[in-house]
């Protein structure tokens, strides 16, 4: 099973709640945001995702262990423009086959490096801000979702303040898919840097519980 | 339908050139196929053969009373080379024929815009179709050398630190290098200067500025009192981000404007081919 996680704008959370379910379905999260490497890479040395996809490293070498392994990105421009995304069908079902479940983080927008997670991934998660203008950028991700043929499974609210507010069900409505409201939480928004997810850190906590929710959505087999 | 063709063969590579005209009040698809002893070699996109295009062949669909011209290359592998190497190749026989013609129902033509959602070809793979029709995602090749980068792994650049742990930097009132300054333009009469090291780091630096202030602004979009909180502390104080709206601005104007130079200056560096062997044979 490969679920991307696609939003269409930046900084909704997308890394972080793809790190969460990472951790909730003991899954491989492969950061393939290609220009803006978000997730821990450990201490930066070894292959990573732009390795992988320019012919240079198996991809199974790429991932590094933590409370939830990481196949990192690199951090170079050059590396961002010498990898090639035809690669990346065979770079995740590689990992899955090795590893199980991959969770793929992708990056904001509608270009290719957006697209293509989305090819390849059997669902896809869309993460939303609970801002009223936002809804239609998640709304044009959807549609390109659709064109791409990945299943959209789940939606998370992402940063809710006031979980009373969300018109969660008109969301879900929208969106087509079951949508859960993802409280603001500091334990939340720092478990990528300190590496400790929700589900490990804090399992009794609202915000852990949303995670394991959102989880049980995702289809374990196809 | 008519269709006219140019036929070339250029070192051991033939490019045949068409030309259809659809004279019909109606839309019509056309199935072209090669004629020639090879398979055909299609027009690409980042790799991935232009929609419509196969081994054999074309399919298109060409509105009515339209013109469209395309073009393929093919290597012929021919058993008996009785043409010679040197010779046109003016066959009796055309290299390219109209196979079939049909109506087309109406609708959007063949061959996504960019921009356009992709529609994929049957057979095609969702993947192959979102590269061919996606915008490119990489970066300009002249900001990549600009930064200094060779491929590999140890051409690497520290990632932009986190705004809760690296010290409060001045980065709102530091002056940036403005982009104009910073890239070298060089006079006609120059030769081409290399850039000097202190121009891509300075490039670089003015990039990580830029993107430090951007996720700045996206941690306070929104930010519950926590979080803005800790984004002001490490900015050092309310008066660091007052005016990051309007900085933000001159930046999206500074990024499109030098996005576009960079791309353009990448379409040019890749056309020219320097003869060096021919100027060395010549000096």
């Amino acid at each position: 099973m490969i679920l991307a996680v696609a939003g269409g704008k930046g900084g909704v959370g997308k890394t972080t709640i793809a790190y969460n379910l990472g951790a909730a379905l003991d899954a491989v999260v492969v950061d393939a945001d290609l220009g803006m490497a978000d997730l821990p890479a450990g201490n930066g040395t070894g292959p990573d995702l732009h390795d992988a996809l320019a012919g240079r490293a198996d991809p199974v070498e790429c991932v590094r262990g933590g409370p939830v392994p990481v196949l990192p990105c690199g951090r170079s421009l050059a590396g961002a423009r010498a990898s090639d995304l035809r690669r990346l069908d065979d770079v995740l079902r590689s990992v899955e086959a090795t590893r199980g479940p991959v969770v793929v983080d992708c990056p904001a927008g509608r270009r290719a490096d957006a697209g293509v997670p989305l090819a390849v991934a059997d669902a896809c998660l869309l993460v939303v801000s609970p801002r009223r203008f936002a809804l239609a950028d998640a709304l044009r991700t959807r549609a390109l979702a659709r064109e791409l043929d990945a299943g959209l499974v789940a939606a998370a609210v992402n940063r809710v303040v006031e979980p009373g507010s969300v018109p969660a069900s008109a969301i879900a409505d929208a969106l087509g898919a079951p949508t859960d409201v993802v409280p603001a939480d500091p334990r939340l928004r720092r478990s990528v840097r300190t590496e400790s997810p929700v589900v490990d850190v804090s399992p009794e906590s609202g915000v852990a519980s949303t995670v394991r929710s959102l989880a049980a959505r995702v289809p374990r087999k196809l | 339908m008519e269709l006219s063709w140019t036929h070339d063969r250029r070192d051991g590579v033939d490019l045949i050139r068409c030309r259809l005209v659809n004279d019909a009040g109606v839309p019509r698809r056309v199935r072209l196929e090669n004629r020639l002893g090879g398979p055909v070699l299609p027009p690409r996109r980042r790799g991935v053969p232009e929609q419509g295009w196969d081994a054999d062949g074309v399919t298109v669909r060409l509105p009515p009373h339209s013109t469209r011209a395309l073009g393929y290359a093919c290597v012929v592998v021919e058993s008996d080379q009785s043409q010679g190497s040197g010779q046109e190749a003016e066959n009796a026989e055309p290299p390219v024929e109209i196979a079939s013609v049909e109506r087309a129902a109406d609708g959007p033509p063949d061959g996504a815009v960019s921009g356009d959602p992709p529609h994929q070809v049957a057979g095609e793979s969702a993947v192959r179709s979102a590269v061919r029709s996606l915008g490119d995602h990489r970066p300009p090749r002249a900001v990549v050398d600009a930064a200094g980068g060779g491929s590999g792994p140890a051409a690497v650049e520290e990632p932009p630190p986190e705004p809760a742990e690296a010290p409060p930097r001045d980065v709102d009132s530091a002056p940036d290098p403005s982009p104009t300054e910073t890239v070298p333009n060089p006079s006609p009469a120059d030769p081409v200067p290399d850039p000097s090291p202190a121009e891509p780091a300075a490039v670089d630096a003015w990039l990580d500025a830029v993107e430090r202030r951007v996720e700045r602004a996206e941690r306070l979009d929104g930010a519950d009192v926590e979080a803005a909180t800790e984004v002001l502390v490490a900015a050092g104080g309310l008066d660091a981000v007052a005016d990051l709206d309007r900085r933000l601005e001159r930046d999206a104007d500074r990024l499109r404007a030098v996005a576009e130079r960079a791309a353009s200056l990448a379409a040019r560096t890749e056309d020219p081919t320097v003869p060096t062997g021919a100027l060395e044979r010549l000096s």
